[in-house]
């Protein structure tokens, strides 16, 4: 698997390809400082996977997010991760607007934990949606059911949950520790008390689990 | 001084009773006594109430002395001889006393070395008369009683010629001086600055009049003209010009009294007067047009200077000084305390001013300072922080799991996660992130869902000042935590609004309410951090009736989406 690597950290930077590198599977083809050099190398190299800071120069902001949005526009073959320092349900939103597939947005620090990155570089690769625990936590614990979801089960939103933090059916499965098809069976409830029509199964999940950002 | 006054009157009614007991014994009319004693009694009546007003001027006593000298003369004469050569003598201070009043009105004083002279010559004109006595038998020169004047104890040798020639001299005399004090009234009224001479105008047209009726006396007596019409006209013209001496005095004195009760108005009217307001109500009250209040002294012809303090002063004719000298002090500190005022009330303002505005700029560095801190703590600490993880991670990857020192570099890098995770929070209590990067909106969205309490949100998306943002944001933040702290399991409303040109925060929840502002450091800071930039704060929590925090802050929206 090709890797480009963007962040304007030296160390980081350093630190990732080092650490990545060191898989047997992963090849680190580029590394940018910043979101101009990402997508000329990205141009260049068309790797698989980019992995990309959130905060670049020159505002330091969300530089990642828009680079993401752009290369997913450009590049559809080439899967992003963006890396933050925090996460937040309107970055996530932002980012899934740009392109619902082979996108990822994970906490910083999870760079630490080399499975959870590794595992989440091979998903968006697959093309799944992959958003960070932190958040789905959050949402979890919100107290207050948003209106847009009354219409669902409890286990219907815990189902819905697990789709937006970017799990499959067998993924969700496992979690809740059903069979698969009990997972396949609440899906379908979701999507029809969403009123999601049947157009293409992958959109109507992405649409489920905006509709689900987008409520909360 | 009242006391003395009311004593002065008694005295006065005293004198008058005996004088009209008197009279009538000898034979006079009842009524004339009466109308004359009225007259008289109104002038003693002027006077004291001259002395009480105005102590600084002589007219008051000139006035008392010439109605105690009138209520004295008269009773004795026909009795002793020796009273009746000395009340005789000195009746042309009858004339003198009242010329003397009028000629110096308003303070009593005579200003010229020509009215000086005529007064001298006036109050020893006695001495003239008394040597006709030296040679006259009291018949010649006083209307004697049905029985007759007691003899004259001065006389040397009845000359009959000598008192005719020295009678024809007098009437001349006496015609001389009326036109001389005819003169001195006219260049007197001249001297006078107009508003002076509106108020001595009732005590000038008394002035003409009584002029009048002496003149005509004197002349009356010059020529000889027999007892008829003339001698009528000038007896009641006499008998009116003495009344309407202290009549005409009175209306004056009464003038200025209503000047008086300006002053109070004025007070009340200049409590926030400008310059020219000022400048306005003094004319006013001074009766003087030519009132200016300047800041810089440029001499006009007749005027004088006063200093009213803070580098004004005003400039008016003399005569407002002089005429009421108590009015003009009253009217000037007036003044002085109105320009005195307004120079507080501008400092207070300007302190006032300064104090919020390094109110503001203290509120804006401390918020700068938590902006830098959290810039610092994401970009610097926790990205080291993370490199340091990176760094074990990397050593980690050099060493089999079973090596010992293996599971020590987990460890540490669990640690370094937990380090990490609290900076996070630690940043994101001093000011999130998104607040700059999406604004109010998306930063309370995302409040709410790190909430435990319930949070109905309705949020206008536009874009403000950072000020502005930053505020709203911690008046809600600081409420939720209200709310978390106090308000178990309660609901919180929160709706933030911009209308015209105020952004409008509104909390509300429906816990046990009991807030106060002024207890809570919480609720305390927030307010001066809504007042530093010009908003304000209110909290209502009735006990039992939940709490609403209401904050309006003025803003203009952001016509750019700051991206």
């Amino acid at each position: 698997m090709r890797l480009v690597i963007a962040d304007d950290s030296l160390i980081i930077r350093a630190g990732l390809i080092k650490l990545l590198g060191a898989i047997d599977t992963f090849d680190v083809v580029g590394e940018a400082a910043d979101a101009e050099q990402l997508h000329r190398i990205i141009a260049h190299e068309r790797p698989d996977v980019a992995v990309v800071d959130i905060r670049m120069p020159p505002t330091h902001t969300d530089e990642g997010i828009r680079a993401a949005s752009r290369i997913r526009r450009e590049h559809p073959s080439v899967a992003v991760l963006v890396l933050s320092q925090y996460i937040e349900a309107a970055y996530a939103m932002e980012l899934l607007e740009g392109g619902s597939t082979h996108v990822g947005y994970l906490l910083k620090d999870r760079i630490l934990q080399r499975a959870t990155l590794i595992e989440a570089i091979g998903r968006i690769r697959d093309g799944e949606v992959v958003v960070d625990s932190t958040l789905v936590d959050a949402l979890l614990a919100a107290p207050a059911v948003p209106a847009a979801l009354e219409a669902l089960s409890e286990r219907e939103r815990e189902v819905l949950a697990l789709m937006a933090e970017g799990l499959t059916d067998r993924g969700i499965a496992e979690r809740l520790s059903v069979s698969p098809r009990t997972v396949g069976t609440h899906i379908q409830h979701i999507f029809d008390r969403l009123g999601i029509a049947d157009t293409a199964t992958d959109n109507r999940r992405v649409r489920a689990v905006l509709s689900y950002l987008d409520a909360i | 001084m009242k006391a003395r006054a009311a004593a002065l009157l008694v005295i006065a009614a005293l004198l008058l009773a005996f004088r009209i007991w008197y009279f009538v014994r000898l034979g006079d009319w009842l009524w004339l006594m009466l109308i004359t004693a009225t007259v008289q009694y109104t002038v003693i009546v002027a006077g004291v109430i001259a002395t009480r007003r105005r102590p600084d001027s002589r007219v008051g006593l000139i006035l008392l002395a010439w109605g105690f000298f009138v209520v004295l003369r008269g009773p004795g004469t026909a009795e002793s001889g020796a009273l009746l050569v000395i009340e005789s003598s000195l009746q042309p201070w009858y004339w003198i006393l009242l010329a003397h009043a009028m000629l110096t009105y308003p303070d009593g004083r005579a200003h010229t070395r020509t009215e000086r002279v005529f007064l001298l010559v006036g109050y020893l004109w006695p001495l003239w008369w008394f040597t006709a006595w030296l040679f006259a038998e009291p018949a010649w020169l006083s209307n004697c009683p049905a029985n007759g004047c007691p003899p004259n104890p001065f006389l040397i040798e009845p000359t009959k010629p000598f008192v005719d020639l020295w009678f024809t001299f007098n009437n001349v005399i006496a015609i001389g001086i009326g036109l001389w004090f005819l003169s001195l009234v006219i260049l007197r009224r001249r001297r006078m600055a107009a508003p002076q001479r509106r108020s001595a105008a009732p005590a000038l047209w008394a002035t003409g009049v009584l002029l009048f009726a002496y003149l005509l006396e004197a002349a009356l007596f010059l020529f000889q003209v027999p007892d008829g019409d003339l001698w009528a006209v000038m007896y009641w013209t006499k008998r009116l010009a003495t009344f309407l001496v202290p009549i005409g005095l009175l209306i004056a004195l009464v003038n200025t009294k209503l000047a008086r009760a300006d002053v109070a108005a004025l007070l009340v009217r200049l409590r926030h007067a400008d310059a020219g307001e000022l400048q306005a109500s003094l004319a006013k009250l001074f009766r003087d047009p030519s009132v200016r209040i300047v800041q810089e002294v440029s001499p006009q012809e007749h005027s004088e200077v006063t200093d009213l303090g803070d580098g004004y002063v005003m400039l008016h004719h003399q005569s407002a000084r002089t005429e009421d000298p108590e009015l003009f002090e009253a009217g000037v500190a007036a003044a002085r305390m109105t320009i005195d005022n307004a120079r507080l009330s501008r400092q207070v303002q300007a302190q006032l001013a300064e104090v919020s505005a390094s109110r503001e700029r203290l509120v804006q560095a401390a918020e700068a300072e938590r902006k830098r801190v959290e810039r610092d703590l994401h970009d610097g600490a926790q990205q080291q922080l993370i490199g340091v993880g990176l760094a074990l991670q990397t050593a980690r990857l050099e060493m089999p799991d079973s090596h010992p020192v293996a599971a020590m570099l987990d460890d540490a890098t669990g640690q370094l996660r937990q380090s990490i995770d609290e900076l996070r929070s630690l940043a994101r209590g001093l000011r999130p992130a998104m607040l700059t990067e999406r604004g109010l909106a998306t930063a309370l969205a995302e409040l709410r869902r790190r909430s435990n309490v319930p949070i109905a949100l309705e949020v206008d998306t536009r874009r403000f000042g950072e000020d502005v943002e930053t505020t709203a944001y911690f008046v809600v933040s600081e409420a939720l935590q209200n709310a978390t702290r106090h308000a178990c399991g309660a609901h919180l409303q929160v709706r933030v609004t911009f209308s015209s040109d105020e952004l409008q925060i509104l909390v509300r929840d429906d816990g046990p309410g009991g807030a106060d502002v002024h207890k809570g450091s919480g609720l305390r800071g927030l307010s001066d951090r809504v007042t530093a930039i010009g908003g304000t704060l209110t909290v209502q929590s009735p006990p039992g009736q939940g709490t609403t925090i209401e904050a309006r802050i003025p803003a203009t929206p952001l016509t750019q989406r700051s991206e």
